[in-house]
């Protein structure tokens, strides 16, 4: 059963570079990424499939920037993480190459898939589990998949209160300093105007 | 025995991009949010079946100007679409066999770093479905066969709809973060602006004052 699992989405990444990528995500819900890694090759001038002593460097930060998850993995790596708070996640890689001969001038082609929410359940390990008959299941995945959109429009709602109330607090304070800066602008002026007369007039100017 | 269990399972968690549970939809999507820093180029690669269709949209969530460029080229290195200095964009490719190429440049912005959202939907990629796969991993038998088709199809379509609305979802949530993170710098610009406009007037004021009475404190002693 040979299957190429990540004939997806890829990317290339030089030694030192890191790539991040967020996800936006209500709490509660839970992330797989996984990852595959190829050199090139100049000799054969094209990609080898997995390069032992080539590793990732995952680090993943929750929205208050504080890390979770900050760990090694082989060329080829599987991560998980259930997030706690809604928010932007930050998910980053960067290659940890013990041989740096192998990287010299050449580039690190990363197959890259990150799964969320509803897509992360394991459907023959649950009817294994719960001992469900096939149409058991699909209405399982269904409820599931409703689950994660209701998810995921609680967030929107929490997220769109946050916003309201950074365009109202905004708004406000607009008005406000307008208006202060109107009164400070005359307070200043009758200011200057009453100093300035009663320096002349000390001065016998007037 | 537990390798080939191993192997079976692994397939299904990737259930995004091979898509053992073809019986439900044939759609699969991947989104992605990444931090493009000015000067620089991202590009992406995806492979691709013959005679399958990829979709890509993109977004600017932040950063001033909130625009980028974009092109895609298909694996004979044609440019099939080029975006100039776009805030987002939809491109659908009918797709050959290979790998595309798509590309987000920020270089003409010096300063500014970008933030961008894309998403790809793929479809028709499997082009050897098997449709009962879960039967394997499912216990129990299921009587009237024929109302089973129907309830299968039901579902297929329900399971569709979601996708879609997941889909949806996904890019309303794109655009509410770009409208967030230009209202947050609206407001971080308008306290400081305001300070800073604050600090300049008592200045020039009070610098008004200090120089008209220094012209007249010289004039004094001219006369004396």
């Amino acid at each position: 059963m040979v299957l190429d699992l990540y004939s997806g989405l890829y990317f290339h990444i030089g030694e030192t570079e890191k790539k991040c990528f967020i996800e936006e995500i209500p709490d509660d819900t839970m992330v797989i990424g996984k990852y595959r890694t190829q050199l090139f090759d100049k000799q054969t001038n094209s990609f080898l499939p997995a390069t032992p002593g080539l590793g990732m460097h995952v680090e993943i930060k929750d929205p208050d920037t504080k890390i979770i998850l900050s760990r090694q993995y082989g060329s080829d790596g599987r991560f998980t993480f259930t997030s706690h708070t809604p928010g932007e996640h930050q998910i980053c890689l960067h290659s940890n190459s013990s041989k740096l001969a192998l990287f010299a001038g050449g580039k690190l082609r990363v197959h890259l898939d990150v799964q969320v929410g509803e897509h992360t359940n394991n459907y023959p390990e649950i009817a294994a589990k719960d001992k469900l008959s096939e149409l058991q299941l699909r209405a399982r995945q269904l409820l599931d998949q409703v689950e994660q959109i209701q998810k995921e429009q609680n967030y929107q709602r929490y997220r769109e209160e946050r916003f309201r109330m950074t365009s109202e607090s905004t708004n406000q304070r607009v008005l406000w300093w307008s208006i202060a800066q109107t009164v400070i602008l005359i307070v200043t002026g009758i200011w200057q105007m009453k100093h300035l007369k009663s320096f002349f007039e000390a001065k016998k100017l007037v | 025995m537990e390798r080939l269990v191993l192997c079976v399972l692994s397939v299904f968690v990737s259930q995004e991009w091979f898509v053992v549970v073809a019986a439900f939809t044939q759609s699969l999507d991947s989104d992605f949010t990444f931090t493009l820093p000015a000067g620089r180029k991202e590009c992406f690669y995806q492979t691709m079946k013959k005679d399958a269709s990829l979709e890509i949209e993109y977004q600017v969530l932040d950063g001033a100007g909130l625009d980028v460029d974009f092109f895609i080229s298909s694996p004979s290195g044609h440019l099939l679409f080029s975006d100039h200095r776009k805030s987002d964009g939809v491109h659908t490719v009918e797709t050959e066999e290979g790998d595309y190429m798509f590309c987000f440049d920020n270089s003409f912005s010096t300063v500014s770093d970008k933030l961008i959202f894309f998403e790809l939907i793929l479809d028709n990629m499997d082009t050897d479905e098997d449709p009962d796969d879960w039967k394997e991993y499912a216990h129990g038998t299921d009587f009237l066969d024929m109302k089973l088709e129907d309830i299968m199809d039901t579902i297929n379509n329900v399971k569709a709809r979601l996708m879609k609305s997941v889909q949806i979802q996904t890019v309303l949530r794109a655009f509410e973060a770009r409208d967030r993170n230009l209202q947050e710098s609206n407001y971080d610009r308008v306290n400081f602006w305001s300070v800073v406009n604050l600090t300049v007037m008592m200045v020039v004021s009070a610098l008004q004052v200090y120089l008209v009475r220094s012209l007249f404190e010289d004039k004094r002693r001219l006369r004396t």
